[in-house]
């Protein structure tokens, strides 16, 4: 039962923080205030989960993914409400009618102040359940309805693009100079957010127009689904500057490029300096996995990287938890904070990649480990060049590893 | 187009054959045609199963499939025009006859042979145990697993040492090495433990034995004492290589934790292995009051209780022939069918000369 429970936590929450934000006031901080107790301190403290669940009906924990993308329009829709100078689509109005509570005095009480609270709690929520639950249905690419579904929460974030290059791009091109979604040893978290946006989309936009080309049809036309992924995005921003202008429509655009940016800096932490001969095999030492607790249940296992990434296939449910693959220091939200902090992160990660090197690279990743410590700029990784082309002829001996 | 609706002729499995393999397997309603290879026990190659990657991709020469994603982000006009599909996305609407590229009919047994071996590295793995690695004058092609009979001048008989790292599914090695223990008054160890030094040269015959990887579905036991470690490491490693991805447990029975080696080959293993991988070392004669927190007892004992069902497993044993003959007992017992288990036991002249004649 509680193996059934622990997946339901995450709508559950989006669900109690809508309803926190009808409340107005400081509670519209509240989305961001329980992610930073659940992702910063319990996630430190509740240990690791190395279970292996066995589930007889999964059909449940699919109905925790799909239902989240109702959840999040009405946070969306709740947020519009607080921005609107009205009582907008009578919600407020309603919600009075229905359970005797002035809404519409809570509306009144809410500054902006408190709305900064309730963009970036909103937009916590639209990436930490918006594109993380999308990750996993855009994965299904044998079922159009989890296709849609996944697209309609990352258009939340201006990204549906995504369900595009991720599979047909990132994975197969992962921790390779190819791959945009895969950090570079010394690159900070700030401009691999804006490279990889950047050269994400486009190669989203690359991969659609050959697809179109292949099947003899226009580019420019209904069937290009990055274009229709940009029309998703338009249509909740039209939704916004509906109810609430131009400061609905900005507060949109920031808020869908806040949430984006966090799951730029997830793609950062989750291959950081990971080098792999193009062509080879994709194995769990070519991702960076963590087990912890919190981050493994809110994010819907995708904390289990290794195996993800070895098995694109699997169900979120069946993913393994791979104690020997390498792992990351704490858990996502720890790390990306971290990610955001360049010297902090550089000082943590870079012995973290030298140890990769060690223990988990390959005799034919040996060139590649060179170039991207060359090329990092960092002194801590360039030192490892200079120092090890003077013992090399010594590391001859019966198992060279 | 009403049959289709009706369901009707929906139940019927098709034949799928893969040309100039030999291959065929049956597919059934609504299962994909990779689904059905690999449930044959076919290395049928495949990655992401989503239809993105294009690692199963295969030409159909005769029938018609539906496909269930748009295979065009992966496969190129070219291939379209041509008949490629994806493997992992195809259902079977009538019996189908596919190339599939890098699928090979049948393991080649290599033909042993002779030649000459020069030490050219010897290094210490444990208080008793000797990694030696050889160059050839003629590389050895072999299948992980099997071994090579050594001889030195002086002294007289071959012995046999298993290949201690993979080939590469057969292919000509230059520089193989072995593990090699040291046997109490044995002479050929003696000689190598003590006197031998790099530049030494050893006549070298091989591949022998029948000790390599069966294909199969099935989750493997693996069960080595000693330097037992070597063919199953090397068997490992092939596996991983060609993306093996059945579910390992990897006991190993050593004495104290100062006898355990291979550990950090082991943690790559794990973090290369697409199935589940246990490795899970066993010590017999730990003083009591060390701070060794894992299993404690005999290995042959301690990996049954993490069987659930061993019907169901294939197993490899390999080393001390005491350990390897009591693993096979218990595992019998247990329901282990004999045709399932394979083992290597390291016989040498202490033991009968009749058990001897069967490695
Ligand atoms: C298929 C196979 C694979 C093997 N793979 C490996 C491997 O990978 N690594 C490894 O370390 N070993 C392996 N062995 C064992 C190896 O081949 C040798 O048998 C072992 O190393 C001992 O060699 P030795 O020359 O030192 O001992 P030997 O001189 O052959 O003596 C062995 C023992 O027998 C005793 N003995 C000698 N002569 C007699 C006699 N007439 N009567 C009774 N006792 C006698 C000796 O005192 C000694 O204790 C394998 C064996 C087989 C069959």
């Amino acid at each position: 039962m509680l193996k059934y429970l622990r997946f339901t936590w995450m709508p559950a929450l989006i669900a109690l923080g809508t309803v926190a934000q009808f409340m107005g006031g400081w509670w519209l901080w509240s989305g961001l205030a329980v992610g930073i107790v659940l992702g910063l301190v319990l996630d430190n403290i509740a240990g690791d989960d190395l279970s292996e669940p066995t589930y007889r009906y999964p059909w449940f924990l699919n109905l925790c993914l799909f239902m989240t993308l109702p959840l999040l329009w009405a946070a969306a829709v709740g947020y519009a409400w607080h921005l609107s100078s009205d009582d907008l689509l009578g919600i407020g109005t309603a919600i009075t009618a229905a359970t005797g509570y002035d809404a519409l005095a809570a509306k009144a009480a809410t500054g902006p102040l408190h709305l900064l609270g309730g963009a970036l709690s909103v937009g916590f929520v639209f990436a930490s359940a918006g594109t993380v639950i999308a990750h996993e249905l855009i994965h299904r690419t044998w079922s159009p309805v989890s296709l849609i579904t996944g697209r309609w929460m990352l258009a939340l974030t201006a990204d549906a693009s995504f369900a595009i290059e991720h599979v047909y791009g990132h994975h197969r091109n992962v921790a390779t100079r190819s791959d945009p979604a895969t950090a570079r040893r010394g690159e900070s978290g700030w401009h691999f957010v804006v490279r990889s946006t950047v050269m994400s989309y486009l190669g989203a936009w690359k991969l659609e127009r050959e697809r179109l080309l292949r099947r003899g049809h226009n580019v420019w036309s209904w069937r290009n689904r990055v274009l229709r992924g940009n029309a998703m995005t338009l249509l909740y921003l039209a939704f916004f500057y509906w109810a609430a202008g131009w400061i609905g429509a900005l507060a949109f655009i920031a808020i869908a490029l806040y949430g984006k940016a966090f799951l730029e800096f997830v793609n950062y932490m989750e291959h950081y300096g990971i080098v792999r001969v193009p062509g080879e095999p994709v194995e769990p030492r070519h991702s960076w996995n963590t087990n912890r607790r919190i981050s493994s249940i809110f994010l819907f296992n995708l904390t289990r990287h290794s195996n993800h990434h070895a098995e694109d296939d699997r169900p979120f449910w069946e993913l393994r938890p791979y104690p020997e693959a390498p792992t990351l220091p704490y858990g996502y939200l720890p790390m990306i904070v971290l990610g955001a902090l360049p010297p902090l992160w550089h000082r943590i990660m870079t012995p973290k990649v030298k140890e990769w090197d060690r223990l988990y690279a390959r005799e034919s990743e040996r060139a590649l480990i060179r170039e991207a410590n060359l090329a990092s700029g960092m002194p801590a990784f360039l030192e490892e060049e200079t120092a090890h082309s003077a013992s090399a002829p010594a590391r001859t001996a019966a198992g060279e590893h | 187009m009403l049959k289709r609706i009706l369901g009707l002729g929906r139940a019927q499995a098709r034949t799928v054959s893969i040309e100039s393999t030999g291959l065929s397997f049956p597919v059934g309603p609504g299962e994909t045609v990779l689904e059905a290879a690999l449930r044959a026990g076919i290395a049928f190659p495949n990655k992401c199963r989503s239809g993105a990657c294009g690692t199963c991709r295969c030409t159909l020469r005769e029938g018609r499939v539906r496909e269930k994603v748009d295979t065009s982000y992966v496969l190129g006009a070219d291939d379209l025009q041509r008949g490629q599909i994806l493997a992992c996305q195809s259902l079977a609407c009538t019996d189908l006859r596919l190339a599939v590229e890098g699928l090979q009919p049948q393991q080649r047994i290599p033909a042993p042979r002779a030649t000459e071996g020069e030490i050219i590295a010897m290094r210490p793995l444990t208080a008793d145990i000797l990694e030696i690695r050889l160059r050839l004058q003629s590389p050895m092609p072999y299948l992980a697993g099997q071994y090579a009979e050594l001889a030195r001048k002086g002294i007289p008989g071959a012995r046999q040492y298993s290949f201690a790292r993979g080939s590469g599914d057969g292919h000509a090695v230059s520089e193989p090495c072995f593990f090699v223990r040291h046997v109490p008054g044995g002479r050929f160890t003696a000689w190598l433990h003590h006197q031998a030094v790099v530049g030494d040269c050893l006549s070298v015959q091989g591949p022998y034995g029948d000790f390599w990887l069966r294909d199969a579905m099935r989750p493997m036991l693996c069960v080595a004492g000693g330097s037992g470690m070597a063919p199953l490491r090397a068997m490992l490693e092939d596996a991983a290589e060609r993306q093996v991805e059945r579910d390992v447990l990897f006991c190993f029975g050593a004495r104290t934790e100062a006898d355990l080696y291979c550990l950090d080959d082991m943690k790559l293993l794990a973090s290369r292995w697409r199935g589940r991988f246990r490795f899970l070392p066993v010590l017999s004669e730990e003083p009591a009051e060390s701070d060794w927190q894992g299993r404690r007892g005999m290995v042959t004992a301690e990996m049954m209780s993490e069987l659930k069902d061993p019907a169901g497993m294939d197993a490899y044993l390999c080393g001390p022939p005491p350990m390897v003959d009591d693993g096979i007992a218990r595992l019998k017992a247990a329901g282990m069918a004999e045709a399932r288990i394979r083992f290597d036991r390291f016989l040498d002249a202490s033991h009968q000369p009749s058990a001897q004649a069967v490695p």
